[in-house]
């Protein structure tokens, strides 16, 4: 039998070029494998950020040439993409002739030199039963193709509708997101001085038209949100002084009183899929959080603190809940699940944080943040990090989201003067990069905003 | 007998070992690679646009207004009559310069322009006159000095014959080393020249080996491969500022990590974009967020065209693989 000092000899020398076998196939792998996927992919990170520059064609009527029905739809689609931010469009394009039916391709050199990237054309053409034939087509002018095109036929009064349905359609094509013109929004509308004000619920389409009352100021209403699935509104009255929540039917105009409580309830707002309706119940100097199935109109406590937990709002899945509540000493926003387990808080920046509103998109949470002072409107992701500040102003409040999860919209307050006067309060919109925040036209000061869904 | 058997088998065991390892290493060892050559590298900076204000302290913020102190208590519900949130005004002190300076984002101090050295003025140097040479002594030849000049003159023609044929034999080598060092030149040049030629036709042959290879293991890997061959750092660097001015993602949109458009562009002779293929036609079909960012690629490879690309390496660039990230959005 061999001694195992000799094993062991013969491993010693045999060992280190086995090893420097195994190192070399190795070093050779490792050579050629990055080698490989190095050459061949060229990343670019870095890309321009500005709203994209659009013709938008007159569309033309049944003689070929721009019409007045179609300077108005081209009109009302140009100020819908440009409020978007989105989109620049050329004011010059009117003065290039558009084809006579957007059936013809159009001659690209002629739009290029504007230096546009699309160019939306169409036609609408009044038939004889008094109804208009509207057809539209974008076109992408860098590599000249069709990226969408449509049809449809509309009354007179429905011109506005379809213009803003076209305009969501080129929205879409051209971003991958949904379109938010066709959609309405529910405020407060404020009159009178500021010691005396008269609040009512106005209703109106995403651009300030169509503006109608729906409450006629008897009694203080506060805090609209709109049902992401139906046109419907919870909001808070204080009808007979007495506040409650109550449900309205924007169609019929119709309200109903969700359920009697011993409390106070306040802070509505609906879960994504309509169903549920959570809100806030102060009773016995304890504020909670409740939710309420809206079919049934039962009712579950969620949280029971000592603390005042309020500002609840579902996540699109309706798995978690953001509120506002200052159980650690000062407001700060919580996220749990929606069983009311599972509490955590998110938010860690300097100041106090309230209203967290959960996007569409389930990707972020908007909120109202205090800080030195002063008010902002921010967003944040579902874990608190990231958190970017997109508006502030002496009092900026009540943030809302459009139904594609792109746009903001919430209302600025300016400080009242001692002589009562100032005051003045509008709502303003501004999308979530940060751009263009635009102030809604209303007919007097408005608060308290609340974006519907795309309408039906 | 058992125990002789057991040592045989265990020797003729470690004899095969060692023998197949003696076979196996000289096809093992391999010549280390030549060092790749070194790659100039220009650092291209482009600017990104924002308007976002991170919520983060330190970050300027937008509009800044005189400020107001409104403390308004959300937390609380709003007893009946409701106090609609009025906050009285309060003319604030505008924020002390030390929060504007913690609060501002530093500029960028303009470093001094280095100024123009001024040019030394030449001056016009008037050539010196020529200084007129004074006049020689006479020199007096005495008899005796005549003779030992001609006797010197002898000695120095003989010298100079010597010198002379000295000179040209010196010449004559001189001639030969230059010669035979030309020819010694030439033979260098073309040793050098023969072995370039070998490496790059090693280099070439290795590089193709090591394709291959990557071919293979790509394969192995399911990982599949394009060639497109390589395109130095700097003209990569230069595509990249060159699209960056052209490529206009949609901002804003949902899950930006995940919407890297992968996309094939073939070019022709003069690096004009002859058509674009985007990789994941699946994708495009089924995710309208995804189609939106892969026109938004597409438009940018065609609104960049022709791309800035060395056109004496067409082979190499003739198609390559662009991977639009907008991530940048969301990260600024």
């Amino acid at each position: 039998m061999m001694p195992l000092y000799l094993h062991g000899l013969m491993m010693m020398m045999l060992l280190p070029r086995f090893f420097t076998f195994l190192i070399v196939i190795c070093l050779n792998l490792g050579l050629v494998l990055p080698s490989a996927a190095q050459t061949e992919r060229i990343t670019i990170t870095e890309g321009t950020v500005e709203p994209t520059p659009i013709a938008i064609a007159d569309f033309t009527d049944q003689s070929g040439r721009p019409g007045a029905l179609g300077r108005t739809i081209a009109g009302i689609i140009s100020n819908d993409l440009d409020g978007s931010g989105m989109f620049r469009p050329e004011e010059s394009a009117s003065l290039i002739p558009p084809p006579r039916t957007p059936s013809i391709k159009p001659d690209f050199s002629e739009w290029t030199p504007l230096g546009v990237k699309a160019l939306l054309v169409g036609s609408a053409v009044e038939r004889s039963n008094g109804m208009i034939e509207v057809v539209f087509i974008l076109w992408d002018v860098v590599t000249e193709r069709e990226i969408i095109a449509g049809e449809g036929e509309v009354s007179e009064a429905g011109l506005r509708r379809i213009s803003h349905q076209i305009a969501d359609l080129v929205f879409e094509s051209w971003t991958g997101d949904a379109g938010y013109f066709d959609t309405r929004i529910v405020y407060v509308d404020e009159s009178g001085p500021a010691s005396n004000r008269v609040k009512r619920l106005a209703i109106m389409d995403q651009d300030g038209h169509n503006h109608t009352y729906l409450t006629d100021g008897q009694s203080l209403v506060l805090t609209p949100r709109f049902s992401p699935q139906v046109q419907e509104i919870a909001y808070l009255d204080y009808f007979n002084d007495n506040p409650n929540v109550y449900l309205m039917n924007v169609s019929t105009g119709n309200s109903e009183l969700l359920g009697t409580f011993p409390g106070m309830t306040f802070a509505p707002r609906f879960s994504f899929d309509g169903k549920k309706l959570i809100m806030s119940l102060a009773k016995d100097g304890l504020t909670d959080i409740y939710e309420m199935d809206l079919s049934t109109q039962q009712v579950n406590q969620l949280t029971k603190s000592p603390s005042i937990d309020t500002s609840p709002s579902y996540s699109p899945d309706g798995r978690k809940i953001a509120f506002n509540s200052d159980r650690g000493g000062a407001q700060q926003i919580y996220v749990m699940d929606a069983n009311g387990k599972n509490v955590k808080r998110i938010s860690y920046g300097k100041g106090r944080y309230a209203t967290p509103v959960w996007s569409p998109r389930g990707d972020i949470i908007a909120f109202t943040k205090m800080y030195k002072g002063e008010f902002y409107i921010g967003v944040m992701n579902t874990d608190g990090s990231g958190e970017r500040l997109l508006a502030r102003g002496f009092l900026v409040e009540a943030p809302t989201w459009a139904p594609n999860g792109r746009v903001l919209m919430y209302f600025k307050q300016n400080p009242t003067n001692d002589d009562g006067t100032g005051g003045e309060s509008h709502l303003y919109r501004i999308d979530i990069t940060g751009f263009n925040e635009r102030r809604m036209v209303t007919p007097s000061f408005a608060s308290d905003p609340a974006w519907s869904p795309s309408l039906p | 007998m058992v125990r002789l058997s057991a040592v045989a088998k265990s020797l003729i065991f470690h004899v095969l070992i060692v023998a197949g390892f003696a076979v196996a290493m000289p096809f093992l060892s391999r010549d280390i690679a030549p060092e790749q050559p070194i790659l100039t590298v220009e650092i291209v900076t482009t600017t990104p646009e924002t308007n976002l204000d991170e919520g983060v302290e330190g970050k300027a913020q937008p509009k800044p207004q005189p400020k107001p102190q409104p403390v308004a208590e959300d937390k609380a519900p709003p007893p009946p009559p409701p106090p609609p949130p009025a906050p009285t005004p309060q003319p604030e002190p505008e924020p002390s310069v030390a929060d504007k300076v913690a609060d501002a984002v530093p500029l960028p101090v303009p470093e001094p322009k280095p100024e123009k050295a001024p040019k030394p003025k030449t001056e016009k140097k008037t050539p010196p006159k020529p200084v007129s040479a004074p006049p020689k002594r006479p020199i007096q030849k005495s008899p005796e000095y005549k003779k030992r000049q001609e006797q010197q003159a002898q000695l120095t023609s003989k010298l100079k014959d010597l010198t002379e044929r000295q000179k040209a034999l010196r010449k004559k080598k001189a001639e030969e080393e230059r010669k035979k060092k030309e020819a010694q030149e030439k033979l260098a040049k073309l040793l050098e020249k023969q072995q370039e030629e070998k490496a790059t036709a090693d280099q070439i042959e290795r590089q193709e080996t090591e394709e291959k290879m990557a071919d293979l293991i790509g394969q192995a890997l399911n990982t599949p491969r394009k060639t497109s061959g390589k395109l130095g750092v700097s003209d990569q660097d230069r595509l990249r500022s060159h699209l960056a001015v052209c490529w206009q993602p949609p901002p804003g949109a949902a899950g930006a990590d995940t919407l890297i458009v992968d996309i094939i562009v073939r070019l022709d002779k003069r690096a004009e974009v002859k058509d674009v293929e985007i990789e994941d036609k699946n994708r495009v079909k089924s995710d309208p967020t995804f189609k939106a960012a892969a026109r938004a690629a597409q438009r940018a490879i065609f609104d960049c065209s022709p791309l800035p690309l060395p056109l004496d390496k067409y082979e190499v660039w003739k198609e390559l693989q662009f991977a639009f990230d907008p991530r940048f959005i969301t990260r600024n």
